[in-house]
């Protein structure tokens, strides 16, 4: 069974569809809890009418599945606010790489 | 006074279904209207702006729908998940029709949306706790297309003859309103269970305060709305 | 504007250096440089009325918004080449919102219009990949400073595209119900793409533009390497389609008549007529398809509206 911190470190594997930055770097991931074999992530988007709610969904799932022991992943969308301050330091350099901030 | 009287089928809980179902309808067909004119708006800038606000609007949509899922109402509410998913749908009529100019759109989606915004607000602090994180993110994203929406009305009513914009805000705010006592009918009931914090003349009165506000910038004249109901 | 002379401005372009405006640039360059703008900015800006109109059939909310989505990115991107446009002194208002419909210089595939949901993410599969392809070979080759620095941007979003386009062929085909409309799709649209990249490098080479870094690849090296990606997609989804590997010549052979006679009512290659000339294809892309007055009209509604009133 992984720990919480496992599953962050698989998570920094998981990248936006559009940027080249991961979804813990974004500030997306907002509480990574491991119960048993079921790990439940929870997640908040960029904005609630983010087009890629579901491919990050389905990324997040796939990736944490991959680690030994775990049986299932829960994806929980929370409502959290975010805005660019959540974006860690590492993330925003590698957005000014690419000319997005 | 139980706070969780919506998770029993109660005056409570419908009046809740009935608030949650116009606020997400209306924000789906917004949205399904607004994303018409990505294609279309005077500038691409406009266009693009189209474009988010629809996004954004189905995705508020799409966040309030679960909320129906979890109430225990007398006839359930499915999710739209396409304008032709429900027989009974709960917006302004209309926002079932394809605006044809480009005045209806930025009138529609300006007076549409901050009703929204003033309904939604009222639940921000909701003993709800699901629909009270919700209608946070919700208000907090609604900035950007306040000064939209109300940056093209002022833009576009002042190049037109006086009477062609007045006249459509006038009859659209007459429709935004009559729906919008429909929607906040249940919210005395509401307001007493600690699910919202102000009763549906309260909203009412917010909205055409934030209206008026907004239309005396532009010096259109707006006749007293015929009281509701 | 332009204010460099021709052997300035190879050499500039020979040493790696980028052009960051007129002052760098020949008469003829800049000539060269907005029509190749203006081809990627049409192309965009075409593709957002293409995808709405077939974005109403979206099966979910959920697949409506990615639709959306990919839509205002097409759009952000053809609102960046108009402004290198409009620094470059062309009235883009004019551009986008008087010109004639035959005149927009976007591709044929476009006037075909999408008509379900299936063909739409097909589109995305395909056409967003052909874009990815084209904007790709600019990005790296281009000798415009400021088209380089804008396409960074326009690259990754584009991958969402393809992603996008990629999911749901693989959903629609692990189900036989929908495998065979996906099928149906694929079967015009994969050859429209080919048609896409333009007239083969026997009949037209691109040495020109290739040496003034106004693009990289030739067309034929284009299609290829579309094909390197699309086709590999459709073999593991179990599609067919009228191209394969051959390891002996190492590059992808086209098993069709190509290029060929479309048939725009029923959506299908005339491929029993067989190949056809390159003029042929030209002239038809010249008469412009079914959907073309229809998607620039829509484009340019609000501006005549407002005209009319003003």
């Amino acid at each position: 069974m992984p720990t919480a911190e496992q599953v962050r470190q698989v998570l920094r594997s998981v990248l936006d569809p559009e940027y080249p930055v991961s979804v813990v770097d974004l500030g997306l991931v907002r509480g990574v809890e491991v119960q048993g074999g079921v790990v439940r992530v929870r997640l908040t988007f960029t904005s609630l009418g983010c087009p890629c709610v579901e491919l990050i969904q389905e990324d997040v799932r796939r990736a944490v599945l991959q680690l030994d022991g775990v049986e299932d992943v829960v994806v929980e969308q929370v409502f959290e606010p975010w805005s660019r301050q959540h974006i860690s330091p590492e993330g925003l350099r590698r957005l000014r790489e690419v000319g997005v901030v | 006074m139980s706070q969780d009287r919506w998770t029993e089928s109660g005056p409570v809980a419908e009046a809740l279904g009935t608030f949650v179902a116009a606020v997400a309808d209306a924000k789906f067909f917004l949205g399904r209207r607004v994303a018409e004119w990505s294609v279309g708006a005077p500038e691409l800038e406009s266009a693009v702006a189209c474009a988010a606000v629809a996004q954004e609007e189905l995705g508020h949509a799409r966040v309030l729908y679960p909320l129906l899922a979890d109430l225990p109402l007398r006839t359930p509410l499915a999710p739209l998940e396409r304008e032709d998913g429900r027989a009974v749908v709960f917006c302004p009529e209309f926002l079932r029709q394809p605006w044809r100019s480009w005045l209806e759109a930025v009138v529609g989606l300006a007076l549409v949306d901050t009703a929204l915004t003033v309904a939604l607000q009222a639940a921000t602090s909701s003993a709800h706790e699901e629909l009270a994180r919700r209608a946070c993110r919700i208000v907090e994203e609604e900035r950007f297309h306040t000064v939209f929406a109300w940056g093209r009305v002022r833009a576009l009513v002042s190049r037109l003859p006086a009477d062609a914009g007045e006249s459509l805000i006038a009859t659209r705010l007459a429709q935004v309103l009559r729906w919008l006592s429909d929607a906040t009918a249940g919210l005395g009931v509401l307001r007493a269970a600690g699910v919202v914090d102000a009763t549906g003349d309260a909203v009412r009165e917010r909205y055409l305060t934030q209206v008026r506000a907004q239309l005396e910038g532009l010096e259109v004249q707006i006749p007293e709305p015929v009281a509701a109901g | 504007m332009a204010a460099a002379t021709d052997s300035a401005l190879l050499q500039r372009i020979q040493e790696g250096r980028l052009v960051e405006g007129p002052e760098h640039a020949t008469e003829r360059y800049l000539e060269g440089l907005k029509r190749t703008l203006v081809v990627s900015a049409d192309t965009e800006l075409i593709s957002a009325p293409a995808y709405l109109r077939a974005a109403r059939h979206a099966p979910s909310l959920n697949a409506y918004v990615s639709a959306l989505g990919i839509i205002q990115d097409e759009l952000g991107h053809a609102h960046i080449a108009y402004r290198l446009l409009e620094d470059l002194g062309v009235d883009t208002e004019a551009l986008v919102y008087e010109r004639d419909p035959k005149d927009f210089k976007y591709p044929y595939a476009f006037d075909v219009p999408l008509d379900t949901w299936t063909e739409l993410v097909v589109a995305n599969a395909f056409y967003d990949r052909a874009g990815f392809v084209l904007l790709g070979d600019i990005f790296r080759h281009t000798s415009y400073g400021p088209w380089k620095r804008a396409l960074v941007k326009v690259d990754r979003e584009e991958n969402f595209h393809l992603r996008h386009g990629e999911r749901w062929m693989e959903i629609l085909a692990s189900d036989p119900s929908t495998k065979a409309e996906l099928q149906r799709a694929v079967d015009w649209m994969f050859v429209m793409t080919l048609e896409w990249f333009g007239l083969p490098d026997h009949l037209k080479r691109h040495t020109e533009q290739i040496e003034y870094g106004l693009k990289g690849s030739t067309n034929d090296q284009l299609r290829q390497q579309w094909m390197s990606t699309a086709v590999p997609l459709c073999e593991r989804l179990g599609l067919r389609v009228p191209a394969h590997y051959d390891p002996d010549r190492g590059e992808y052979v086209i098993d069709c008549p190509f290029p060929a006679e479309f048939d725009e009512q029923s959506k299908r290659w005339r491929f029993e007529d067989g190949p056809v000339s390159w003029d042929a294809v030209l002239a038809r892309w010249r008469r412009r398809g079914p959907a073309n007055g229809e998607f620039v009209e829509q484009l340019q509604r609000g501006w005549r509206q407002l005209r009319a009133v003003a």
